[in-house]
């Protein structure tokens, strides 16, 4: 475990040494101060009186703070988790294949760690790192709203929880896909696909509904089924989010079976692992 | 051989894994989470109230002759009660579809709340003939007048009247009955053409309407005009009167809304939920926007105040109540009653009839 945790160590002081950090921060800080910079709220009585942004006016109706927050939250959840998920998957696609690269595969193999613990530390390490985004763009923005409208939830950071869990599945097949094919972009793409099937696998009965042949059906029921429903999972962010009730038992089930999910291309990356040789 | 055994052990437990995952996402779609209840609004004349309006126009009214003799166009006939309506009201003119709304979902719990344990006075109500499920098909406040309309040719309703009151023609089509009150004072009951009931807070007040009723030259539009006639409560109030309701709870507000508001006019929508839309249209358009402001603070005020008292119903109602912006120097404000919501109010109020609350000893004697 001690040296699983090292080898992220060592994949966060990589990214910081790319100035890897200073992008992911740099981008959500620059998003966060254009927000605080425009966004007007006019607040009589914990009612949103008023609301702009860039000048523009927002919301013509009065409505109670926290309702037109979780508005907000809502919405703000729903871009950062189909968003951030590209984000991240187009971003961290190399980091995978940095480990394999030819040179620094084999000093790490020379060293007292087992590929499995050089797995698990790179996906632990990446994780980490999407972690961090997620806290500082979701806490940073709870707290610029909550300074704006002196109204206070840190709902949103409970949300992005669920994003975070929701990215783990899409960079297991990530890291995943690199340990057949050593490429960066199809590490990514491999991101990508893991995203679109998991919204088809959440929107399975419309999909197969609009599928002519039985055979047809099948075959898109068996190739969705154990891809992450990351729609739902998306919904429950949002939801969570915007302090609407969510049923935990589905949803708590949903996560649990992402880190299954997780778990079990992580043990198929390992298999691939172990049988190559460097 | 050991190590061999170690790395297809790998790829089983990827295998198992995977199938688990797949077992887990599949156990059962989540719920859609609910949205907020959507209440249907009175927000224009539908269809089927176009056609209750147009069934309406029952009375003739004779055409304008300008200065130089001609004749202008026949005017369309008008709603009786539409023709009631003054041209500036000090209190308010407001009209319940009272039919409608007593054979609605809400209305039949309104009338469970209203006669539980009192079906002495509905039996006697049904056999003078004034059955509010069938016999009543509008009732509208006018200020001081109040009008029913319906069927009342059958004459069983005056065995409710109160003394022996005297019965005069009245009109061509109305008939005037009139009695003395103890402290010598007088009261009036009109009925016109059979189909309409009209009291006052004087006989005055009583037979004014009826000539109103009765004069069939032109006339200027009222303040309630057939086109505004849908949802199930309809009319305008008067500002002060309606300042004088939210003084109850804020005076300040009060005091900026007999400043702001020139015109309230409200539309209720009781046919399942209950929906209502109050239109305000100010005197000047700050001091409209300063009221709609406050209006928005205190609706929210109130929200926080619900759910600091873990009333989450009303706090819900709040929630769901919405001050829109409706053009320069007017807004219009928004609220919503689910049905859930009526039921549980108009059920309460029928378990406290029947099981009313112990009355405490000397309670009674302080009460009278």
């Amino acid at each position: 475990m001690r040296q699983t945790a090292r080898i992220a160590y060592d994949l966060l002081l990589e990214a910081a040494r790319r100035k890897w950090f200073l992008g992911l921060f740099g981008a959500i800080t620059v998003i966060l101060v254009l927000l605080g910079l425009t966004l007007e709220l006019d607040v009589v009585d914990g009612a949103i009186a008023g609301s702009k942004l860039f000048g523009q006016s927002l919301l013509r109706d009065i409505i109670p703070g926290d309702t037109a927050l979780g508005f907000l939250y809502f919405a703000v959840a729903n871009v950062s988790f189909y968003g951030g998920a590209l984000f991240l998957a187009v971003a961290c696609g190399d980091f995978a294949t940095e480990l394999l690269a030819p040179g620094r595969i084999e000093h790490l193999l020379s060293l007292p760690v087992s590929r499995a613990q050089l797995l698990f530390g790179t996906w632990l390490g990446v994780l980490t790192l999407a972690a961090a985004g997620t806290v500082y763009g979701s806490l940073g923005l709870s707290l610029l709203l909550g300074f704006k409208s002196g109204l206070w939830s840190f709902r949103l950071v409970e949300g992005a929880f669920i994003g975070w869990v929701g990215f783990c599945a899409i960079y297991s097949a990530m890291i995943t896909v690199v340990f057949f094919v050593r490429s960066a972009a199809l590490s990514s793409a491999a991101g990508v696909a893991t995203l679109i099937v998991g919204i088809f696998s959440s929107n399975r009965e419309t999909v197969v509904a609009a599928i002519d042949s039985n055979v047809g059906r099948w075959c898109f029921r068996a190739l969705v089924m154990p891809f992450p429903r990351l729609s739902d999972l998306g919904l429950a962010s949002a939801s969570v989010a915007m302090g609407r009730a969510v049923d935990w038992h589905v949803t708590g089930r949903l996560l649990v079976a992402c880190f299954v999910f997780s778990a079990g291309l992580l043990s198929l990356a390992v298999w691939r692992f172990e049988r190559k040789d460097y | 051989m050991a190590n061999g055994r170690r790395k297809w052990g790998w790829l089983a437990s990827a295998a198992a894994l995977l199938v688990l995952a797949a077992w887990l996402m599949f156990q059962g779609d989540p719920p859609l989470p609910e949205g907020p209840n959507r209440v249907a609004l009175p927000t224009w004349q539908r269809p089927d109230e176009v056609k209750r309006v147009d069934a309406r126009r029952t009375v003739m009214v004779l055409p304008t002759v300008n200065d130089a003799g001609m004749v202008g166009p026949p005017p369309k006939p008008v709603d009786p009660v539409m023709k009631l309506m003054p041209t500036s009201v000090k209190h308010g003119a407001m009209v319940a579809e009272f039919n409608a709304i007593v054979n609605s979902d809400v209305g039949s719990l309104m009338l469970d709340c209203l006669f539980e344990g009192d079906e002495r006075f509905l039996s006697e109500l049904r056999d003078a003939g004034l059955d509010p499920a069938t016999a009543i098909d509008r009732v509208a406040f006018i200020d001081d007048t109040v009008v029913v309309t319906g069927n009342f040719q059958s004459g069983a309703w005056k065995r409710l009247m109160p003394g022996n009151p005297t019965e005069s023609d009245y009109g061509p089509h109305a008939k005037l009955y009139q009695w003395t009150l103890p402290d010598g004072g007088a009261e009036a009951l009109g009925t016109w053409n059979g189909t309409m009931m009209l009291t006052g807070d004087s006989p005055q007040s009583v037979k004014a309407a009826i000539d109103r009723l009765d004069d069939q030259g032109p006339r200027e539009p009222g303040v309630l005009t057939d086109d505004q006639a849908y949802g199930e409560m309809y009319g305008v109030l008067g500002v002060d009167t309606l300042a004088q309701v939210i003084g109850q709870n804020d005076e300040g507000l009060a005091r900026t809304f007999r400043e702001a508001a020139k015109n309230v006019r409200i539309h209720a929508d009781v046919s399942h939920d209950v929906g209502l839309v109050a239109d305000i249209d100010g005197s000047d358009a700050t001091k409209t926007e300063e009221l709609r402001r406050s209006l928005g603070g205190a609706l929210s005020l109130a929200r926080m105040q619900a759910q600091a008292k873990g009333q989450n119903d009303q706090a819900q109602l709040f929630d769901a109540a919405r001050v829109r912006e409706a053009g320069k120097g007017a807004f219009r404000l928004e609220a919503g009653l689910p049905y859930d919501f009526m039921k549980k109010v108009f059920g309460d109020c029928v378990q406290r009839k029947k099981h009313p609350p112990p009355v405490e000893a000397g309670e009674g004697d302080a009460g009278e």
